[in-house]
């Protein structure tokens, strides 16, 4: 809700405030299971993840493991989902017939049994586009979608962002050693020689971790007009070379839509002044072993449409500046050395685990004053990959 | 004072049958006497003999008496005790003694024609007056001498108990006092004058004193001969702030000898001196440091009394029922401080005439304008400024006062981040009353009052809300036994919110609910013994529960209208305060409430036995305009006793129950302008509560200093809960998202209040709990297992002083400090990860607190000079809320953000806030 955006914004300028606070709650041991299904039933792969609630200052992935997943169709049809890894079931082919319904059922290594409620497969509408809009503070990324059918007014969508971005310095000096005639050996700086171009140009990908849910039921005709996604400040190194982003579209029905939502507004909009208190997430998965056992999750069948869009920075206003935190201006340092320590500006840049970058002047003597930046200011593959991912264009 | 004091003056009235030396002493009087006062020695000779003495205390304050005496009589002993100092003595027919400085004036018998006594007795008074006036004492003492004439001399026989009625005003501007306490000396029977200054006493004929006080005001008397039926309009003049004198508060009545318990009132004055937040006199802030009465935080005029919810406070502003008391987002309450005349709190027995809420009726009232001469009045603060203006329009019959008060905080919000520099916030209200009176038994009001809050985000959505009333009262004397007041009226909230950001989904939301009072309501006075009082309240509600409509012609939002509501409450009340002896006082009322839901209206039928959900729904019935759909009554029982051992001293008891047939729903925990309201219809049952308490009353100091315990129980039912996920804005079938409760509440109230000196204030602690527990069958979904759990505004203690210390009649010093137990919120028992993000689940509802409360605030008022002959005066408040700047925490709330949950705490208030506000009256 914006108004309670807004009166936080309101109780600045008054004086209040919002501090970090972690209070000291009692968290009993829970491990309850969370299955998280938004199964993509129109062909191609599909996955389910299976983990358990943790204690509350235990940030781990608690994933189950050996469980066995089945999809069970309503004409006695099974699909199979076999263990792939950090808690993830998959099939590698999975269409399921619309005219159906479907459940899953989850039998777990302790032997407890859990089985979902029959639910439609939902065939998603395409996703009419993909759209941005540049305003001072940076971009807001838009979808946009219609069903002629009028059958699916609720959506759901995740995203992929993934962008190309370069290192924001180029490391043209490396350390070396030289033997001073009056000191003995001392630390030195020398050319590279050659620059590492592997080093340079990298790629970077982040899913979405909001949920982003919209809905027609309000309007006349079933279309989602400029769906806000997400924004991305015009600081931001996503935006510093070339952007990319892969949208997915899932249709909902009215009561998978009011899942998310719960889940939104308990998770995402908590707290502020008129923010809604937070109440009980129910799904549509029950434990058949205990009955009443807390389970979270909905499982969901429906189709996925995907869109992808690029921006290049070029198409972005001129002035905006990337910040890359770390490699802010703050963060490099211009080593000069001292008048009794020749050699100390270096010990200083190696204590600092710096890399020298580049000479700006040459002091008499020989001695040098360079600029020295953390590491990952010169190797992008610290944060990224130098492999350019297959639909690069 | 003296209680038995008389002025000489007035003493020689009765007196054209007596003998004078006659003895009328039965008993003789015997006794050593030593260094004692004369008020004690007399009290002493009173009670040997049997008889009243009547002197001025302040003539005899400074003696001290030593006797002995055997056998005299009691006239004889004052002789011997007073005559060396100058004394006169005289006793009378009727057995009554007096004592005074000036010689007694013997009248001749009355002479046939009954004006002549009357004649030369104001004669002798205006010499009198005359005299005081030249050696400069106040005019008042004249009207408190001369005798004042009630009713027909040749009256009927047979009639032995007569009435005396009349206004109580302000004898500087003709506003009328309410609350005064007016009684007569001789017995002790006394009344509280109305919110219109209007009293109605009876007695046996004869003379009396009668006395009259009221807070703020200068004590005053009338020397009354009563005959018959008769009228009487006091003026008292304002207390011109001598310090060093102590008055007498007037409120000792309403404190331990009224027979209402847990009523709380108090006065702009008190108000103004509170120091709260950007320095505006705030009623509803003040409300919240008396005992038993909470928010949930401070950004909230919600008020939670005695464990019950924001919307079981009936807020009645001059008779007109506020539906939202707030504005700008809680921090100020929609009510101009300038036109505020007082505000009456009642928390356990409320009175029959009130209903339809079941935790306590705020009843706000205005001033009337000055009868006398154009006045008024400015405040600028920094976030607000004010404005009133008051005068006659016909003088001492007619007379208006209209006020004002607007913001602004745009310069606040400028300071605000890049992003939302464009938000604007705004409100006003603006107050109109006109008052006229037709003749001594005929007077009538007319009221307006408008608010409006607007806001928007960075021109996305725009929400604006608003209270809008009007009222015509009028109030009928019928004759001093039997008064009427007769009230029609609108009172109209409002809100709604709308976004034109993206033109295809540029939308407009609007709520409102309305209601047409009709109230009659007389007050019936046979005997003094008794105060009868019955009427007959009438609501009609309509509400519009939310359209949903486009925007623009680009819009594709589709016109959802969710049908009107409609109903009409009615009442019939009837109530007796029988006070049977100086001790033993019994109130017992009944009002029968019938409330019926009207058509045009759909409702839906579920399948029985299951919980309600649209899966249920089986079918629907449409009832046409105007045919009940579902009727709800029952009697509300309002029953007291009160005890009073001495004037000091009293114990009162009650039991009252209640009955609320509309429901604010909210899922948030503090008020917010977008709650809606929803009347009771076929599966919204109506709220019933009722209340036992018991209390604990004394006075101290002359009944300056206030001492009381109370302790109650409450039993609530049907008190509206909400299933996880409930929507409640634009739904047509809410009884699907709700589900009934259980609630009991229990505690006790301690306050320490001294009203008058040179310090004043209160100290007040509150115990108290609140618990509520799922008790539909019906509901599908099982809260904390079916267990009791504390709500949401479950304070347990509470203690808070307010006081006010004035050094000089300039500058006064005013510091509150309030600590409270946190409020309980719901926290997370558990982590998971879901959609990209780590995140929280909740437990059991309400099993945790926010860390205690604590609050410092203080203010200087520093007033301009006083002298009379200035045209305008001015006065300065500085203050800072929040004086320890203690990040004092609203809420405690966990947000998944960028894949990990983090806790937050949130302070409305992280700093101490200084501020200024500059008044004017002219």
């Amino acid at each position: 809700m914006k108004i309670s955006a807004f009166f936080i914004f309101l109780l600045f300028a008054l004086g209040g405030c919002i501090q970090r606070f972690q209070p000291l709650l009692n968290s009993p041991p829970t491990g309850y299971l969370v299955a998280e299904g938004l199964i993509n039933s129109g062909g191609g792969p599909a996955q389910i993840t299976l983990s358990r609630t943790t204690q509350l200052d235990d940030s781990s992935f608690a994933y189950e493991t050996g469980a066995t997943v089945q999809v069970e169709g309503n004409d006695n049809s099974k699909y199979s989902f076999v263990y792939q890894g950090s808690g993830i079931y998959g099939i590698t082919n999975l269409s399921l017939n619309s005219a159906l319904q479907y459940r899953m059922r989850i039998k777990t290594t302790s032997g407890e049994e859990y089985l979902s409620d029959f639910v439609p497969v939902n065939i998603t509408p395409p996703i009419d586009s993909v759209s941005w809009q540049a305003d001072s503070g940076g971009i807001q990324i838009y979808a946009g979608t219609h069903d002629p059918s009028g059958n699916s007014r609720y959506f759901k969508w995740d995203y992929l962002e993934t962008w190309e971005f370069h290192a924001p310095f180029i490391q043209e000096l490396r350390y070396d050693t030289i033997i001073d005639p009056v000191r003995g050996p001392e630390p030195d700086i020398t050319a590279l020689g050659a620059t590492d171009s592997a080093v340079y140009t990298c790629w970077q990908s982040a899913p979405s971790m909001q949920i982003v849910i919209g809905s027609s039921i309000n309007l006349s005709s079933d279309v989602i007009a400029r769906f806000p996604l997400t924004s991305i400040p015009s600081s931001s190194q996503k935006l510093s070379v070339e952007y990319s982003v892969l949208v997915n579209q899932y249709a909902l029905t009215s009561a998978e839509f009011d899942f998310y939502q719960l889940m939104q507004k308990n998770t995402e909009e908590t707290g502020s002044v008129f923010g809604a208190q937070p109440s009980q997430l129910q799904g549509n998965i029950h434990s058949l072993t205990n009955p009443g056992e807390t389970v979270i999750g909905y499982i969901v069948f429906s189709t996925v449409q995907h869109n992808r869009i690029f921006i290049r920075r070029t198409q972005l206003p001129t002035y905006w500046e990337t910040v890359i935190s770390g490699c802010a201006p703050d963060s490099v340092r211009t080593f000069i050395p001292g008048p009794g320590d020749p050699y100390g500006n270096i010990k200083a840049a190696i204590y600092n685990q710096l890399v020298p970058t580049t000479i700006v002047t040459v002091e008499p003597g020989g001695y040098l004053q360079f600029l020295a930046v953390p590491r990952v200011c010169v190797n992008c593959t610290l944060t990224g990959t130098n492999i350019k991912p297959s639909f690069w264009q | 004072m003296k209680r038995h004091s008389l002025l000489p003056a007035a003493a020689f009235l009765f007196f054209f049958h007596i003998a004078l030396g006659q003895s009328p002493d039965n008993r003789l009087i015997t006794g050593d006497f030593k260094e004692l006062t004369a008020t004690q020695f007399i009290t002493k000779l009173e009670s040997q003999s049997g008889l009243h003495v009547y002197f001025d205390s302040s003539q005899t304050d400074s003696l001290r008496i030593t006797l002995s005496v055997r056998q005299q009589s009691l006239t004889k002993v004052l002789v011997l005790a007073f005559s060396p100092y100058g004394f006169y003595i005289l006793s009378d027919q009727w057995d009554r003694v007096f004592i005074s400085k000036k010689p007694f004036f013997i009248l001749p018998a009355p002479s046939l024609g009954g004006d002549s006594l009357l004649q030369q007795i104001n004669r002798h008074l205006a010499d009198h007056d005359e005299q005081e006036i030249n050696s400069g004492s106040v005019q008042k003492a004249g009207l408190e001498n001369k005798l004042y004439e009630i009713g027909d001399k040749i009256s009927p026989k047979g009639q032995s108990r007569v009435s005396i009625a009349g206004y109580v005003i302000d004898a500087k501007t003709g506003e009328p006092i309410s609350g005064a306490s007016v009684y007569l000396e001789k017995t002790g029977t006394g009344v509280v004058t109305d919110q219109y200054g209007y009293f109605s006493i009876s007695a046996a004929k004869g003379g009396y004193t009668l006395i009259i006080q009221s807070i703020g005001m200068k004590d005053t008397r009338r020397q009354l001969q009563v005959y018959g039926d008769g009228k009487l309009t006091i003026e008292l003049h304002g207390e011109i702030m001598t310090l060093k004198r102590v008055t007498i508060a007037a409120q000792k009545l309403s404190n331990v000898k009224s027979n209402e318990m847990g009523v709380q009132k108090i006065d702009i004055k008190t108000i103004k001196q509170v120091p709260v937040a950007f320095g505006e006199g705030d009623l509803l802030k003040v409300m919240l440091t008396l005992p038993g009465v909470k928010s949930v935080g401070e950004s909230s005029t919600g008020l939670n009394v005695r464990g019950g919810s924001a919307d079981q406070n009936l807020i009645l502003f001059n008779d007109a029922t506020i539906y939202n008391p707030s504005h700008f987002f809680g921090l100020f309450s929609a009510f101009n401080p300038e036109m505020i005349k007082d505000v009456e709190l009642y928390k356990s027995s409320i009175p029959a005439r009130y209903g339809g809420r079941l935790s306590s009726v705020l009843d706000i009232s205005s001033r009337e304008g000055n009868k006398k001469n154009i006045t008024g009045s400015a405040g600028i603060g920094l976030l607000t400024s004010r404005l009133e203006l008051e005068g006659p329009l016909l003088k001492d019959k007619t007379s208006f006062i209209i006020g004002g008060r607007t913001t602004y905080a745009d310069w606040l919000l400028n300071a605000l981040p890049e992003q939302y520099k464009n938000s604007k916030a705004s409100f006003y209200d603006l107050n109109l009353e006109l008052s006229h009176e037709f003749d001594k038994k005929n007077n009538i009001y007319i009221t307006g009052y408008l608010s409006r809050d607007g806001f928007n985000l960075n021109s996305d959505t725009i929400y604006h809300y608003g209270n809008q009333s009007i009222s015509l009262k009028w109030k009928h004397i019928f004759s001093n036994k039997l008064s009427a007041l007769f009230i029609t009226g609108h009172d109209r909230y409002a809100y709604d919110n709308s976004s034109s950001e993206n033109p295809v989904t540029a939308y407009k939301l609007s709520f409102d609910v309305n209601q047409t009072n009709a109230k009659a309501g007389f007050t019936y006075f046979p005997v003094s013994e008794h105060r009868i009082e019955f009427g007959l309240n009438n609501i009609y509600y309509r509400l519009h529960p939310g359209t949903y409509e486009p925007v623009g012609t680009k819009s594709l939002v589709a016109t959802d209208k969710i049908a009107p509501q409609q109903a009409m409450e009615t009442a019939l009340y009837l109530s007796d305060q029988y006070t049977l002896t100086r001790v033993l006082s019994i109130g017992g009322g009944m009002r029968y409430s019938l409330f019926n839901y009207l058509g045009p209206q759909t409702i839906n039928d579920y399948a029985p036995g299951l919980p309600r959900t649209i899966t249920s729904i089986t079918g629907n019935n449409s009832y046409a305009s105007g045919k009940f759909i579902k009727t709800y009554s029952g009697p509300e029982w309002r029953f007291t006793v009160r005890l009073a051992f001495s004037d000091s001293f009293s114990i009162k008891v009650s039991y009252n129950t209640e009955q609320q047939y509309i429901h604010m729903l909210s899922s948030t925990t503090a008020t917010a302008p977008t709650d809606i309201w929803k009347l009771s219809d076929p599966y919204i049952k109506p709220q019933y509560g009722d209340q036992f308490s018991i209390g604990v009353y004394k006075n101290l100091k002359s009944n300056t200093i206030e001492l009381s315990a109370e302790f109650y129980y409450r039993d609530i039912w049907h008190y509206l809960d909400y299933k996880s996920g409930a929507i409640l804005v634009m739904n047509p079938h809410i009884e699907t998202d709700v589900f009934n409760t259980k609630g009991k509440a229990y505690g006790g109230e301690l306050l320490i209040k001294k009203q008058t000196g040179k310090l004043n204030g209160w100290i007040s602690y509150t115990y108290s709990r609140t618990f509520s527990k799922q008790d539909d069958s019906l509901a599908g979904e099982v809260i904390n297992n079916g267990r009791y759990y504390p709500t949401s505004y479950d304070i347990p203690q509470d203690a808070t002083f307010v006081g006010n210390y004035r050094f000089t009649h300039r500058y006064s010093i005013a510091l509150n400090a309030t600590y409270s137990t946190g409020r309980p919120i719901t926290v997370p028992i558990a982590n998971y990860y879901y959609s990209g993000s780590e995140r929280v689940l909740y437990g059991d509802r309400n099993g945790y607190r926010i860390p205690d409360y604590f609050r410092m605030d203080m203010a200087i008022n520093i007033d301009g000079n006083h002298k009379l002959t200035q045209k305008t005066h001015n006065s300065w408040t500085v203050g800072v809320y929040n004086l320890t700047g203690r990040k004092n925490p609203f809420s405690i709330y966990f947000l998944s953000q960028n894949g990990v949950v983090n806790g937050y705490k949130l302070s409305i208030f992280g700093t101490a806030i200084p501020y200024i506000n500059y008044n004017i009256r002219f």
